[in-house]
């Protein structure tokens, strides 16, 4: 059974003169096991959007059901792992190990498993196991981010929902990341993400929701995405659009950098095949 | 502009962050600092401050030694800091207030201190905000709010850490602009980033690890250096892009890789050319 | 999520534009005023003062009574002790509780006092920025022979700034722990037991941390608790002078009637 939203909408203070309307009419589907992408501009309501997910706000008109449950019953929760945007705001323990255990624990794992879980996440996220002893708020920046995803993952959810996962992160930091991401979504988790970052996750991704002021403005395949195309890009995706438009026959479904130099490749061999028979 | 000689810094709980560090920036510099997670560079730009004080070693901001208080109000008006997280930044109840408030310590005359805040909403685009509380906002929304507190104070070097993490690529180069724009304006620019892409046209890029400096140089000859992947960074990807070509006998300019477009007009120059 | 109770809401009426020393005044004359006063004539003046000013400021009236709502409870109960406890005719005899003729004029008043006094505060901070009362006030108490006491009038603004402040963080604080905690699985409503002392150490944590990174960002914008500025460029005009001098003759009518 998968994440339901439909008709949902959602404004912050309302009923003051402060109010700001995040979400309007949203219609959207989480199938197990996908691995979907949420897009737009900043202050579109993509946050907003994964916390109606896990019942932290809840719809001012719609609905929303995991797995045909209401999102704020602890069993939807157990099947949701929730990262926020702002790592430091999800920490709260004194150690970083139970920050990690806190959830397992809650959900009543044993002493043991947990203890192998919080190893395992930590691995999962590369961070040292000196660092447990540590208290999550004296972490850098990317240190926290890498806590508040290993205490996430070790929940091993059905569903996860990441606001921005790999911000803060340096560049291997990222790469790993992506590739545990990849891992457990072949194991059959389902990953939601929020990212401005395309072009680490794009060739990753199934499903793209992309939100605008609001509303959702496209949702789709990424090859239909980039053929209608939509906004943001992965950079060599646009430069690959930037050809497209000064006229060169390029294929647009092309985001890594190996099949960009093949396509750049094949469109010298073109050109150079007219160059010569004219 | 700003010195760092044999700086060395540990947290109170006794975690090393920074070591023997020199360090000289130039007036009207920009400088890119990279590194793993952990290597020290908030703390850094906690010390270029003046807001953390080395324990052995010392920094000088304009020949004013950042551990004697007397200078401490100088220290405020030359150097201006963006923290990583912008939640962390935020004095004012609304964005208006928060805006202000640096100027107001600056002792600036309200006119002055107006003129001031309107242009930083303007130039963050934030006008509609202004009556808004700085928390009750988007993260990236919040992020611009940080980033025009400080440049509400005008000051003469600006320390950026990682200002457009949680930006749309669209707005992070709307930003990156502003930065620059007042990088041409003459202003000194420590600018932070896990986002190479970013560094494309830095005058110089450190490069840190576990807190010392580990490589150090212009954009082309860093992103050219082979000990750039056992660092854990990876290349942009149109640079990479650009290397992979020239194995194939395209070349293309390093000035020619910084944008989409420029890449682009590059090839097709290339192309139609012959 | 938490309604913003006395929140300043913007707006480009009269009363916006007045100085805030202007309203500050006022708001403390009419507070004093709604306590001096002992007759019903009185007291309804007051409330069509009051209205007449709501009306003035072009902001609508849920504004202002969502100020009041959650004080209802208190005084209500101020009405109830009013009515049982003051002496006098008695209405009717419930067991040991006697409701007087003269406890309900008494109750009605009092809780009529504590509606107008909530109602006159909403009226100014719904239109002034907070910014402009803290600077206001500032500028009020700066003849005031502070030093004496080791304080200057910045810093008693500033303090007064952050204990303001202060409270929107903690309840911010509250929200976020609690939704991170809920998120792993905790329940708030079924297990209070356990989920209220695992919120107390967490949020105190919290709070001396917000507490550390307040002071580190007031001082990275070159806060020194010295002498400041401000961006409200305090000026009495002639509308501000008009106004006290309409507040004089209301308070004079007032007292008369
Ligand atoms: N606590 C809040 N109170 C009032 N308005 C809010 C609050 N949080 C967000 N908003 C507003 O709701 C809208 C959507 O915000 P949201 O946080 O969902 O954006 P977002 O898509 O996540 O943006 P970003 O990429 O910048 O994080 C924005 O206009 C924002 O200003
Ligand atoms: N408040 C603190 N108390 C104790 N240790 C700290 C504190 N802040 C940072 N550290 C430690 O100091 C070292 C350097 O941290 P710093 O924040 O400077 O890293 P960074 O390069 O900015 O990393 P990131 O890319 O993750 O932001 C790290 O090992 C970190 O764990
Ligand atoms: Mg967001
Ligand atoms: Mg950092």
């Amino acid at each position: 059974m998968p994440i339901i939203l439909e008709n949902v909408s959602f404004s912050y203070s309302r009923k003051t003169p402060l109010e700001t309307s995040a979400l309007r009419d949203v219609n959207l589907r989480i199938e197990k096991g996908e691995f979907v992408g949420i897009l737009g501009e900043k202050g579109a309501g993509k946050s907003t959007l994964t916390k109606l997910f896990n019942g932290v706000l809840k719809p001012e008109t719609g609905t929303v059901r995991v797995d045909g449950l209401d999102p704020s019953l602890r069993e939807a929760k157990r099947r949701i792992g929730m990262v926020f945007q702002q790592a430091a705001d999800q920490l709260f323990c004194k150690t970083v190990y139970e920050e990690i255990a806190f959830g397992l624990l809650n959900f009543g794992h044993s002493k043991k498993e947990t203890e192998e879980r919080v190893y395992e996440a930590i691995e999962a996220v590369s961070l040292d196991q000196t660092e447990l002893s540590r208290d999550p708020f004296s972490l850098s920046g990317g240190e926290m981010q890498r806590v508040a995803l290993a205490s996430a993952l070790a929940l091993r959810p059905d569903y996860l929902v990441l606001d921005e996962p790999i911000t803060g992160l340096d560049p291997s930091g990222k790469k790993e990341i992506l590739e545990t991401l990849k891992r457990i979504k072949e194991k059959g988790t389902a990953v939601v993400t929020v990212t401005h970052n395309l072009k680490g996750f794009f060739p990753l991704l199934e499903r793209i929701v992309l939100i605008r002021e609001g509303r959702i403005a496209f949702q789709g395949s990424r090859e239909s995405y980039l053929e209608k195309g939509c906004e943001p890009l992965p950079p060599i995706a646009s430069m690959m659009k930037e050809l497209r438009a000064r006229g060169m026959p390029v294929n647009l479904a092309v985001f890594t950098v190996e099949d960009a130099l093949e396509e750049i490749l094949r469109l010298k061999s073109i050109l150079g095949k007219e160059n010569s028979e004219n | 502009m700003i010195r760092l000689e044999k700086v060395s810094y540990s947290y109170p709980d006794g975690t090393p962050a920074l070591e023997d560090l020199n360090l000289v920036i130039k007036k009207g510099e920009f400088i890119g600092v990279i590194g793993k997670n952990g290597s020290g560079k908030s703390t850094l730009a906690l010390q270029l401050s003046g807001l953390l004080k080395p324990q052995t070693g010392r920094v000088m901001i304009r020949e004013m030694d950042t551990r004697d208080p007397s200078k401490l109000s100088g220290i405020r008006k030359l150097v201006g800091i963006v923290f990583q997280n912008p939640e962390t930044q935020f004095v004012g109840r609304t964005v208006e207030e928060d805006l202000a408030f640096g100027p107001e310590n600056l002792c600036l005359p309200p006119v002055e201190i107006r003129k001031c805040v309107d242009l930083a909403l303007a130039e963050t685009g934030l006008e509609k905000y202004r009556h808004r509380s700085p928390k009750a906002l988007s993260g990236g929304q919040g992020q611009c709010v940080a980033l025009a507190g400080v440049l509400a104070m005008r000051p003469e070097c600006l320390i950026f850490d990682e200002v457009t993490s949680m930006l749309d690529p669209k707005s992070g180069i709307a930003v990156l602009e502003t930065i620059k724009k007042l990088h041409r304006k003459g202003k000194t620019i420590v600018y932070i980033t896990h986002n190479l892409e970013e560094l494309h046209d830095a005058d110089r890029i450190l490069i840190m690890e576990k807190g010392k400096m580990r490589l150090e140089g212009d954009p082309e000859s860093v992103f050219s250096d082979v000990s750039l992947q056992t660092l854990g960074l990876s290349l942009p990807s149109l640079i990479e892009l650009a290397e992979n070509l020239k194995m194939h006998g395209i070349v293309i300019p390093w000035e020619k890789t910084s944008t989409p477009q420029s890449f682009a007009e590059e090839i097709c120059r290339l192309f139609l050319k012959t | 999520m938490q309604e913003p109770v006395f929140s300043y809401v913007p707006g480009a009426s009269l009363l916006h534009k007045l100085d805030p020393r202007t309203k500050i005044a006022a708001v403390m004359l009419l507070g004093v005023l709604t306590f001096r006063i002992d007759n019903f004539a009185g007291i309804v003046a007051l409330f069509v003062f009051f209205f007449a000013l709501a009306l003035l400021s072009g902001l609508p009236m849920k504004v202002f009574f969502r100020a009041v709502r959650p004080m209802m409870l208190f005084i209500f109960f101020i009405f109830l002790t009013q009515l049982f406890f003051t002496d006098g005719r008695a209405l009717a005899s419930y067991w040991v509780l006697k409701p007087s003729l003269e406890g309900l004029e008494k109750g009605f008043k009092l809780a009529a006092r504590f509606i107008l006094l909530l109602l006159f505060a909403a009226l100014l901070t719904a239109s002034t920025d907070p910014s402009a009362i803290t600077c206001g006030i500032e500028r009020m108490l700066r003849p005031l022979p502070l030093r004496w006491l080791g304080v200057s009038s910045f810093e008693l603004a500033t303090m007064m700034n952050i204990s303001i402040a202060f409270l929107p963080l903690l309840f911010e604080r509250v929200e976020r722990t609690k939704a991170a905690q809920a998120a792993r699985g905790i329940d708030f409503v079924k297990n209070p037991f356990h989920s209220v002392p695992a919120l107390a150490i967490p949020l105190l944590r919290g709070v001396i941390r917000d507490a550390e990174e307040l002071a580190l960002a007031m001082e990275s914008r070159g806060y020194q608790g010295s002498r400041r500025t401000s961006i409200h460029e305090l000026s009495m005009q002639k509308s501000d002078w008009k106004a006290l001098f309409i507040l004089a003759l209301f308070i004079i009518l007032v007292l008369v009637l």
